[in-house]
């Protein structure tokens, strides 16, 4: 067991969210490890070791029927298993990561977010419902447009068709 | 030979208190003295309006203790309005279905616009890109509202919208 303090920036945590065909079924400890569920789970913790990234958490959300029918590897699923994995991975090794999860027969849709805090967000729900005149948005469009030449001037035809210089 | 005045007629010196209007004046308790428009037919010479008025700063203080004003922030300040999400502080995650389904039409799975949800605009760019994350990852119903989540309660009234609607 050993320490490992990571810089701010250079390895993001990530959560892979995946849903793997086929249900999880309650078994003995035995029949447990060698079931086929596990056995995928396993293999996807121990590809992101292999890439160089390190596993926090497995969490699993349940099997149930999925939300629309998915197709994965030319077969249609209506049913699987939802599994998170949280994980610290060189960013370089990524996509890396991503593509053996898109090649892995058993995994329907395997997806990589970045874990980021939402940037707080100050609501500005009493400026949005002034009435149009005194909302800052529109105040700046109006400003923007007296800066431009006025349309009558922009569609007046002009008589002049020279290039403006002498071209020969 | 202090005589005072019937009225009291201040001589106007350009930045002196008495210049101001009658409401902003202090009381006249602070000041002691005569009136500069006092008359005695110019024999004890002309007046300087220095010496017309003096000005008590003690009395002024004591008068002002319990009229000072406060440092504060404006207490008759209105309470600004909140859209749903930023008043109780409500984080929208991806796997988070059922919250995310609160914004959907059951009629066609579409997601309301801002006219119906009453959100600010960050929060409503929030939502769509959660929910369009949550249809991705293959958490949420993409064509329909799931059956489950057609009875939870309404955070609006879809048919009382600000701008009329498809759907």
């Amino acid at each position: 067991m050993y320490c490992f303090i990571l810089p701010n920036k250079l390895a993001n945590w990530n959560t892979a969210s995946f849903l793997v065909s086929g249900t999880l079924v309650e078994a003995s400890p035995i029949e447990f490890e060698k079931n086929s569920t596990v056995a995928v789970v396993k293999r996807i913790a121990e590809s992101i070791l292999d890439e160089g990234g390190f596993v926090s958490k497995i969490e699993s959300l349940g099997a149930r029927e999925l939300p629309y029918r998915m197709r994965a590897h030319g077969q249609l699923h209506s049913k699987g298993s939802y599994f998170l994995l949280d994980f610290v991975a060189p960013p370089i090794k990524i996509a890396d990561i991503t593509d053996n999860f898109k090649r892995d027969v058993d995994l329907i849709r395997p997806v990589v977010f970045n874990k980021e805090d939402p940037l707080p967000i100050t609501c500005t729900l009493h400026q949005e419902i002034k009435p149009p005149a005194y909302r800052s948005e529109v105040q700046k469009m109006i400003q923007e447009a007296k800066q431009r030449v006025p349309i009558s001037k922009r569609k007046r035809f002009k008589l002049v068709t020279s290039v403006g210089y002498n071209p020969f | 030979m202090a005589l005072t005045c019937g009225r009291r007629i201040f001589v106007l010196a350009k930045n002196s208190l008495l210049s101001h209007p009658a409401y902003l004046r202090l009381p006249g308790a602070v000041y002691s003295g005569r009136a500069s428009c006092s008359t005695s037919g110019g024999q004890d010479g002309p007046h300087t309006p220095e010496d017309v008025m003096s000005f008590d700063a003690e009395k002024l203080e004591e008068l002002l203790k319990d009229d000072i004003p406060v440092d504060m922030s404006n207490p008759y300040e209105k309470e600004k309005v909140q859209c749903l999400l930023c008043k109780y502080d409500v984080k929208l995650d991806y796997k988070n279905v059922r919250l995310l389904s609160q914004f959907v039409s059951p009629y066609t799975g579409k997601m309301y616009g801002r006219n119906i949800t009453r959100l600010c605009r960050k929060r409503q760019e929030e939502l769509k890109s959660t929910i369009a994350k949550s249809k991705k990852a293959g958490y949420m119903a993409v064509m329909l509202k799931s059956v489950e989540f057609l009875k939870d309660p309404k955070l609006f009234d879809p048919n009382n919208p600000i701008r009329p609607h498809n759907f």
